[in-house]
Formats: structure tokens, sequence, C-alpha cells
């Protein structure tokens, strides 16, 4: 690890990190824009890059773009990315009182606090967990791949039935090109072109970034409070850390156990924490109204959610959210298999991650209390504008994969076919997911059948592998069982 | 049309769609060769899948049928209501033309690029304009400036692949 830190001080890292970092607080603090669609946007470039200057700049675009929505969130009741919703419960309403550097300086130092006890957690838990998954076999990680696709189902927004058709259909558009196994092509359908099947970069960008925009387009303008910028310095004292240091703590864990979680993400961490700091306080009608707690709870949980996601992706290469999917993408281009030999065969970037993740927090917290008020003028910037460069940005990275405009058209089919999902209240992050994981699932699943000649019943000589199975298929019950529970509660309740 | 009703054919189309992929992932496997040196072979995925997507998609397709019924099984709870009320775009007030526009304008500027051989520089300053239009932008002054925006990013792309990447666009 202190070797991984030398090599991120060196001027080059430092500076990737720095920019990743300043760019993912810009982007976060527009809404619209998430860090997601930024990552995607970014890859292109990382293809010349080192692999460690590469991570480390998706690293920082990740932490800073999950920050920033804060900044609008707050000043102007616009969360600049999902998990910021919850902050503008009570942000917004400090805002309007008068209160805007207090709410600002709070939620900074929240975020700051949760993604350090988040770094604590993977930079403790990672190596140790990676280690226990190099017992893993074909069937293990199956079960495992199995296991994440139920879960982001199961606990995804809507219907269960729908995220599932959503994975599944995921999964069948990773199937064209050469099937490497037997090396002959598969449903290309006589189409050259789909020899290599669909780009992992144009269908993210597509299913992403393209039907974001569309949805954008579509939007109408939303109206802005009173907007005014943080004109004071941001007022934060060594009594805040005393007063708010138990809900930082909680929500921090909170956000590092659900971000670890497939597919729930920062905006739900934040909103459990917020639920359960509103439990915990003495003064819980004031949550919604303007309450210091409300904000610290929200922030801390979603920065905290991303250390969470972490774990699984460079423990066993499991992407816990599509921000992840992403980031396996970056490492797939540069060679680099995630999971756990990637502590082994590439410790550099395995805790070159880790301290990635601790130096952004850092860099987070400078940029932010510096420019923060600048920053909040960014969210002016005509739509128009602002929508046109990232298009032109979009058809650029396609581009790059390959030189190819194939994969343009790629990019835009997909940016179709994701805003139609989403249309259908189909969620895109089983689809995206199911997407990554159908080759190592496929694969996985062939060498398990080959080294069991055929036996299906040899997984249940692989306690990891069942446990999997079991936590799979209970996650697809989850969603009746609970309905059934809370059923039961209110009409106790009556 | 009422919400419900738009919410049933929306779930009829998707299972709709889904079915037509799950056929194309039967006949796709049913040109493969059977498995050789493996138990599972080629084949095996694309059909398993075909079959899930199926099953899917006649449940999505029976419940809008039976009266447009959500097929939520999750219960939905107070707190994910606030974060899905948040989060979610207002649809009534939604343009679609313009999503159709800029879906139309992109398409026409990847051809220009692709097809046609326009150059970089003026298809991208064009697309840009056209953006302003759709997405009313009622200023002069913000149209000149989303147009200048166009050819100086225009020119810096080109700049950047020419120079360091050796690749021209268009």
């Amino acid at each position: 690890m202190l070797d991984a830190l030398l090599v991120l001080f060196q001027v080059d890292n430092l500076l990737f990190l720095l920019c990743g970092t300043a760019l993912g607080i810009v982007v976060g603090a527009i809404p619209g824009l998430t860090a997601s669609m930024l990552i995607a946007l970014t890859l292109p470039l990382t293809f010349h890059m080192d692999p460690v200057n590469a991570v480390t700049l998706l690293i920082g675009e990740y932490v800073g773009g999950i920050s920033g929505g804060l900044i609008t969130a707050i000043l102007l009741r616009m969360p600049g990315t999902p998990s910021s919703i919850v902050t503008t419960f009570d942000g917004y309403p400090m805002a309007q009182q008068g209160k805007a550097e207090r709410a600002l300086a709070l939620g900074i130092m929240a975020s700051v606090v949760g993604g350090l006890v988040s770094w604590a957690f993977l930079a403790g838990m990672s190596p140790t967990l990676a280690h226990v998954a190099l017992q893993f076999g074909p069937w293990e990680y199956f079960a495992l791949v199995l296991m994440a696709l139920f879960m982001l189902a199961a606990l995804a927004s809507g219907s269960l039935v729908k995220a599932l058709l959503g994975a599944a259909l995921g999964m069948a558009f990773a199937l064209p090109g050469i099937d490497s196994s037997v090396g002959r092509d598969r449903l290309t359908f006589g189409f050259d072109s789909l020899l290599s099947g669909f780009g992992l970069l144009p269908v993210l960008i597509g299913a992403f970034a393209i039907s974001q925009i569309l949805r954008e387009a579509a939007a109408p303008a939303k109206a802005t409070g009173p907007f005014r910028l943080p004109d004071r310095h941001l007022p934060v004292h060594v009594s805040d850390i005393r007063r708010h240091g138990p809900n930082m703590m909680r929500s921090s864990v909170i956000g590092t156990w659900i971000g670890l979680l497939p597919g729930i993400g920062g905006n739900v961490a934040a909103l459990i924490s917020y639920s359960i700091a509103r439990q915990f306080s003495r003064n819980p009608e004031r949550f919604g109204k303007g309450e210091e707690a409300g904000v610290v709870a929200g922030e801390t949980a979603n920065n905290a959610a991303i250390g969470g996601a972490l774990i699984p992706l460079i423990t066993m290469g499991i992407p816990g959210s599509v921000t992840e999917a992403i980031l396996i993408g970056a490492l797939t281009i540069h060679n680099l298999q995630p999971g756990p030999l990637l502590f082994q065969n590439s410790p550099e970037i395995a805790y070159g991650i880790i301290a990635a993740y601790l130096v952004a927090n850092i860099l987070m917290l400078i940029l932010m209390w510096s420019t923060v008020r600048y920053i909040a003028a960014i969210a002016q910037i005509p739509r128009a504008g602002l929508l046109g460069v990232i298009l032109v940005f979009c058809v650029v990275g396609s581009f790059a994969v390959n030189n190819s405009f194939f994969d343009v058209w790629v990019m835009i089919a997909f940016g179709v076919i994701g805003l139609c999902l989403e249309l259908a209240k189909v969620p895109l992050g089983p689809f995206v997911i199911g997407f990554v994981l159908a080759p190592i699932a496929e694969e996985q699943l062939r060498a398990s059948m080959m080294m069991s000649d055929g036996d299906v019943t040899a997984v249940l000589q692989r306690p990891f592998a069942l446990v999997f199975l079991v936590i799979a298929f209970a996650a697809l019950l989850w969603p009746a069982v609970s309905a059934h529970l809370a059923k039961r509660v209110r009409r106790t309740a009556e | 049309m009422n919400q419900p009703r738009k919410t049933a054919v929306g779930d009829l189309l998707l299972a709709a769609g889904a079915l037509i992929g799950a056929g194309l992932l039967f006949w796709g496997a049913s040109e493969l060769p059977p498995p050789r040196f493996e138990p599972l072979g080629s084949a095996a995925l694309p059909r398993i899948l075909g079959v899930c997507i199926t099953v899917l998609a006649l449940i999505i397709a029976a419940g809008a049928a039976l009266g447009g019924k959500r097929h939520s099984i999750q219960e939905p709870d107070a707190a994910s209501d606030e974060v899905a009320a948040a989060d979610a775009s207002d649809l009534s007030a939604a343009r679609p033309l313009q999503t159709i526009a800029v879906l139309a304008a992109l398409i026409v500027y990847v051809a220009a690029l692709d097809v046609f051989r326009v150059p970089f520089v003026l298809a991208t300053t064009i697309l840009m304009a056209a953006l302003g239009a759709f997405l009313g932008v009622a200023r002069l002054r913000t149209a000149i400036t989303i147009g200048i925006t166009g050819v100086l990013l225009a020119l810096a792309i080109q700049f950047v692949f020419e120079r360091y990447l050796y690749v021209t666009i268009g």
C-alpha cells in the first residue's frame, strides 16, 4: 500500500488524479450529467495511457462525480447526480434559510468522512477477500455472477420481471461474435462487422450517455430556485465533528455495506442513512425543513457507497453498479483482469485503485472547499450547448475505439435501445451489467460443465458456490417476502 | 390515452420486442453445430437466454393484457417513492419532438461524416447550431456562443486526433 501511495504521488499520477477529481466535481454538479457518463466518455482517452494513470484519472472522476452533486442539490434543489437527491430534502431548505454556506460545508465534510471510512474498509477487507477468492473455481464464479445479476434485478427499483428481462437482454447482446471456445462465428447473421461483437465502449456510451441526452432533450427546462452564490467562508467547526460524528460514522458504515451489494447504489444508501438518522434524531420533525443531520447522513452514505462498491470489483471482478462495470471495461482495455489475481499479477493496479480512492477524497475536499462558489455557476450553462458538446464527445469517443464508424452506429443503436428500455421502465443497470458479465458467466459455466463431465449436481460439492446460489435465489424471493411482511406490519398497525 | 393504458401498451410493445429478440436467439442457435468436445457448446447460452426472455416477455404481456396491472412484486415504500418522484423526469411535461429532433440530428451528423465525408469541423458546427435551434435557444447571443463553441470544439478535437493519434475523423 505504501508503495502504491508513493507511485501515486509521482507528478503524472497526481496530475491525472487531480484532473479527474476536478472534472468529476464539475460534471457531478451539472444536473443530468453523471459520473458513469463521464467515465464512459473518458475511457477512449485512456487507451494510450499508462494503466496506473488511467486508473487514477477514472477513480478521481468517480469520487468527484458523486461528490459534486451536492452543490446544485443544495443551491438549486437540482441534484447533480441521483445520489444527491436526499441532500435536496434538507440542503435546499437550509439554503433558503440563508444557511447555504453551512449546508455546503457540512455536505463536503460528510462526503470526505464517508469516503475515508469506506476507504478503511476497502483497504482492510480487499486483500483478505481476494485471498479467499483465490480458492474459487469456475462453479463459484458462475454462481457469483448469477448472484450479482439476481441481486441487481431484485433490488432495482420497479418490476422484478422487467429487471430480469433487462439482464437477459443485456446478456443476449453480448453473444454475437466469434465464440473463442470453438473459434466459430455465432449469431452474426452473415454480417462481418459483427464478428468481433458489439464493443463494450459503444454499448456503454450508447446505453448511458446517448439515452440520457435524448431524455434530457425531452425534459422541460427545470425551474430553479432563487440562486445565490455563497459569498462567505464555509463555516465548519471542530464541535461539528463531535456533534455529527456518530451520524457520520453510522452513515459511513451503512453506505459502505450497501455499496458492497450489487445494484443498490449511492442513492439508496443515502436514503436509508437519512431514514435512520431521522429515527435516531431527537428532533425528527425538523427533517425535511433544513435539518443539518439530514444533509450529513445523505452525503456521508453516498460517498461511502463508492468504497463499498469498489470492494467486489477489485477482489472478485464483479461490478456492483454501472460505474464499476465501466471501470471493469477500463481495466480490460489495458489487458488487466479484475479479480483476486489482480493483487498477485498487477499489485500496482490493485493497490493503486485503493490508494487513488484515498487521495481522491482528500483532493475532492481541497477542490470543493476552494472552488464551490464557481462550480455552482456552471449549472447555469445553456443546456443546448452542453448537450451538443457531450454528443460530439460521444461520437468521437466511440469512433476512437477502432477508428470505425460501425462503432458509432452501434452507439446510436444502443442509445435508442436504452431510451426505449427506460420508457418501458426496464432498469438499465441490469441490462448493462448483464452485457458485461455474460462472457464471464458463459466461460465459467462451460468450464464447470467440462470439469464435471456435464454433471450439474457437481455444484452441490462446492460450498461457496452453493452459498452464492442460495443468496441468488433468496434475492429473487426477497421482493415478495418483504411485500408480505410490510402488509402484515400494516395490518397489525391498523 | 390514460397512464395505465399507456403502460399496458408499452409493456405489450416491450414483450413483442423481447419475443422477436428471443426468436433471433433461437434462429441463430439452430445454425450452430452441436457440441463436440464439451457438454454445452456454443448454442447452449443463446437457447437458455431465449427461453428466459420468452418466459419473462410472456409474463409481462399477460400482466399487460389482464388489465394493465403493475408487475411489481415489490411493495412500493414511501422512501423509494420519494426517490423515484424526485429522480424521474416529469413525463407529462416531456417534449418527445425534441428527442426525435436530437436523434435525427445525430444520425444526419454521423451519416455526413461516414457516408458523405463532410469535413469534421463543418459538420460539428452545423450540429451544434442545429441543437441550439431544436432545444429552443431564444437569445441570439447564446446561439452565437453555441455556434462558436462548436467550431472551437471541432478544431480542438481535430487537432488532437490528427496531431497525436494520426487519425482523421470523417
